[in-house]
């Protein structure tokens, strides 16, 4: 019998696979995860702090920077939280414009967990395709909001800028040739036997667990809940939509995987028909006055982002500035089941279960 | 084993496929009309009306006024313009609120510099920063 | 900061007033039931009308407050705040009045009223108490989760009696969620019942933070029933010096990491979390950063 010994093993802060900065301590018993703790906080900012002395509007830069891969839905929620609380109605092409920009921030930011993923596997080159087309849709955002990542787009009750000239025909272009890269993506690496004897049966939870623990998104739906926002509470006008919800069963990192790139496909559908019914005039910013005021009184949306459920909670004492501003991060609630996952795995599963949840320390740490 | 030969087979496709990667410190990289760039101020335009600076999320922006040279006009003209990029983050805002267009946002958005210093930029070099204006604006 | 009016006064004024209105209402349709005969109709096709003229009232309410914003502000916030929480008073009003009556009668009565209040709408045409009349409407006007409330009333009765919930009402400006608050003492005793109930089954922690009211401390969580597709929220005030509350870990997992948020940024504690640790912020921090008095250990760096 071979005597091993438990080792002590520091993952992170600064391991690439991490994708930021998060750090993990370890215990290793040969090659078996023994005991496994996260710990986050390194890029802690304190929005919510700054956000009690700043107006509605400022706030707005700030949840740019929480989930820095897709800035659209965060600006989203939280113009969507003061929409709620103040009753300011929005014009629906800029509902319109912000579903299309929201689903493509979408699609780039599950794009960049799959390039990033499959890069985590040791799959070099999908990353490279991944970003290709992400990098497309960052184009079309940039010109539609001046940024390629941090976009301040959403305003209370509207959009900054209306969409450019020719600027729906080539997202309209952009879909048929995405849907055919996704084809691209199933022979380069889903189809791969490598790829998914390394992540079927890998990183599984039941259904209970998963509710237990406070997952959403992907995390969720890959043990066969019905827990898409965009389907069971519906905002904006979602309603408008064909699309399905990406439901798996399994609840491994194989599941997680079909889940997000079902999702991709889904978002693409949505877009065209947004493109289709995109009222061709009207107003893009609401009834808003100047400063912002919302009317005393407490208010919590959600919306459904690429990671998960994410919302915003806002009480308001009546002046220009909230009196408190709380956001729901998904990644922050899906992290949490990372101890659980990792006990008695190989420590080669690691990183493919990390991420496969798919985090985002800014919108870990708020 | 088919998996791998098809993902050969792919990779192999994009081999005569157009380069899509940026010659980007050769060649200039092509931006959008909308880009947030560094800020151009119009000293001529300003009427002092400090709602950059109020709305300004990070506080970056300082500004003064002083009295119209002209005594017959009545307002303020602006004195300095002080921009600090080291917490500036571009957020186009105080171009948004500004009523003349005074400040506007270009494309340009190299900032390097040795010195922590050197990142403070005050209404001279904004002034002077007169390259690919954004032609576009909310007015 | 010392002419700021803590949100915890404003609701109590709110409170105060919306339900001086409520039980003149109350009153008003007692006379207005004698005279009309009970309206059946489907629940489905009231609620709906109403939510339009929710929609509708709210609209003209921006309308106005664009308007006055700057002349009535006061009367302005009177009515905003009364808006702020309608329900409350309609329930606890409707709690007095049948406590003893069966719960269809109950339901029964909710439904006269919406319609009795429809009639009293289209009726009245003052025009100059208008936003007076807004604010009266939106006190009567019902909401479609105005079930699951009575739901949730009754079988927590069943469970625990029915002292146990302070206030219970809906939310409008939270997309009407019910909101129940409790005494902290009751706070896990209530959470298992709701947890636990077959016909409620909130098996799902959606969120919890707190939030200091300079007066008190808040906790706030939101639970969700997949199965059911409800929503719920859940308060529970707390002293501010030594805010303490159970936790819920024990329940919800998913519990641990928001509750160490919200002692590491706020200093409530958590009795009975294994894992409560200042998550963000490191063991040595000093101070609770999300209090509204809260002084920097650091001066910031400023650069000048």
């Amino acid at each position: 019998m071979i005597r091993t010994e438990e080792m002590l093993l520091n993952v992170g802060p600064q391991h690439p696979s991490t994708h930021g900065v998060f750090r993990l301590v370890i215990k290793i018993d040969g090659e078996i995860i023994t005991e496994a703790k996260p710990v986050i906080g390194y890029l802690h900012r304190g929005t919510e702090k700054l956000a009690e002395n700043l107006q509605y509007t400022q706030i707005i830069p700030y949840t740019d920077r929480m989930d820095y891969v897709s800035a659209m839905t965060t600006n989203y929620v939280f113009c969507h939280a003061v929409e709620t609380l103040a009753g300011i109605e929005v014009p629906e092409r800029a509902e319109y414009i912000r579903v299309i920009s929201m689903e493509l921030s979408r699609i780039a930011s599950h794009l960049v967990w799959f390039g990033t993923f499959l890069l985590d596997l040791g799959a070099v080159s999908p990353f490279l395709f991944a970003f290709r087309e992400r990098e497309m849709i960052l184009n079309f955002l940039n010109e539609l909001t001046g940024a390629r990542l941090t976009f301040n787009y959403m305003r209370v009750g509207g959009v900054k800028w209306d969409v450019p000239e020719g600027w729906l025909e080539k997202v309209k272009d952009f879909i048929p040739y995405m849907r055919e890269q996704l084809s691209g993506y199933h022979n380069l690496a889903i189809g791969n036997e490598i790829v998914q004897s390394r992540l079927k049966g890998i990183g599984k939870y039941t259904p209970k667990e998963a509710i237990s623990y406070s997952l959403s998104g992907a995390n969720l739906r890959c043990t066969g809940i019905h827990s898409d926002v965009r389907k069971i509470k519906p905002y904006s006008i979602y309603e408008h939509f064909n699309f399905k919800e990406a439901i798996r069963n399994e609840g491994d990192c194989w599941s997680r995987l079909e889940c997000r790139i079902e999702e991709i496909s889904e978002s693409l559908n949505i877009i065209e028909q947004a493109i289709e019914q995109f009222p061709k005039t009207g107003e893009i910013l609401g009834k808003v006055p100047k400063i912002i005021k919302a009317p005393p009184g407490e208010t919590y949306v959600s919306i459904e982002s690429p990671r998960g459920e994410i919302s915003c909670y806002i009480a308001s004492d009546g002046k220009k500035e909230p009196y408190r501003v709380k956001f729901r991060r998904p990644s922050f609630h899906n992290l949490q089941i990372l101890p659980k996952l990792l006990i008695g795995q190989n420590i080669s599963n690691l990183i493919v279960i990390l991420g496969a949840i798919d985090i985002i320390l800014g919108e870990v740490d708020g | 084993m088919s998996g791998i030969a098809k993902g050969f087979q792919y990779t192999l496709n994009q081999l005569t496929k157009e380069k899509v990667t940026y010659d980007y410190p050769r060649k200039p990289i092509p931006l959008p009309d909308r880009f947030r760039g560094i800020q151009k101020f119009h000293p001529e335009k300003c009427i002092v009306c400090n709602q950059c600076m109020s709305i300004c999320p990070t506080g970056c922006i300082n500004l003064t006024g002083k009295k119209h040279p002209d005594p017959t006009k009545r307002g303020k003209i602006i004195d300095t313009y002080d921009l600090n990029f080291e917490t500036c983050i571009l957020c186009d805002l105080c171009t948004e609120v500004c009523p003349t267009g005074a400040i506007t946002m270009t494309n340009n958005f190299e900032l390097a510099e040795y010195s922590r210093d050197g990142l403070l930029k005050n209404l001279q070099w904004l002034d002077e920063n007169d390259e690919n204006i954004r032609e576009e604006s909310i007015l | 900061m010392a002419d700021e009016k803590n949100i915890g006064e404003l609701k109590k004024e709110a409170a105060a007033k919306a339900k001086a209105a409520a039980l003149a209402k109350l009153n008003r349709e007692k006379e207005q039931k004698d005279k009309n005969t009970v309206q059946k109709s489907s629940t489905s096709g009231p609620v709906v009308k109403i939510n339009a003229n929710v929609r509708k009232s709210q609209e003209i309410k921006t309308k106005i407050d664009d308007v006055e914003n700057k002349k009535d502000f006061a009367k302005e916030k009177a009515t905003t705040t009364v808006k702020a929480n309608p329900t409350v008073q309609q329930t606890k009003g409707s709690a007095k009045e049948y406590k003893d009556e069966e719960k269809e009668k109950a339901i029964a009565l909710a439904k006269e009223k919406v319609a009795a209040a429809a009639k009293a709408k289209g009726t009245s045409s003052s025009v100059a108490g208008i936003t007076n009349e807004i604010s009266d409407k939106k006190i009567e006007v019902s909401s479609v989760n105005q079930p699951l409330l009575d739901l949730i009333k009754k079988e927590v009765g069943n469970n625990l009696g029915s002292n146990i919930i302070e206030e219970l009402y809906i939310n409008k400006l939270s997309k009407d969620i019910p909101t129940l608050i409790v005494n902290k003492n009751n706070f896990y005793k209530l959470a298992k019942v709701l947890k636990e109930n077959k016909n409620l089954d909130f098996d799902y922690f959606n969120h919890l933070h707190g939030t200091d009211f300079q007066t008190h401390m808040e906790v706030y969580i939101q639970i969700r029933s997949y199965k059911n597709g409800y929503d719920l929220a859940l308060k529970t005030k707390l002293n501010r010096e030594y805010p303490e509350v159970d936790s819920l870990t024990s329940l919800w997992e998913g519990a641990s990491w928001p509750e160490s948020e919200a002692f590491d940024l706020l200093g409530i504690k958590f009795n009975g979390n294994p894992d409560l640790h200042r998550i963000f912020l490191g063991e040595s921090w000093v101070g609770h950063p999300l209090r509204k008095d809260y002084q920097p250990y650091e001066e910031e760096v400023v650069s000048e």
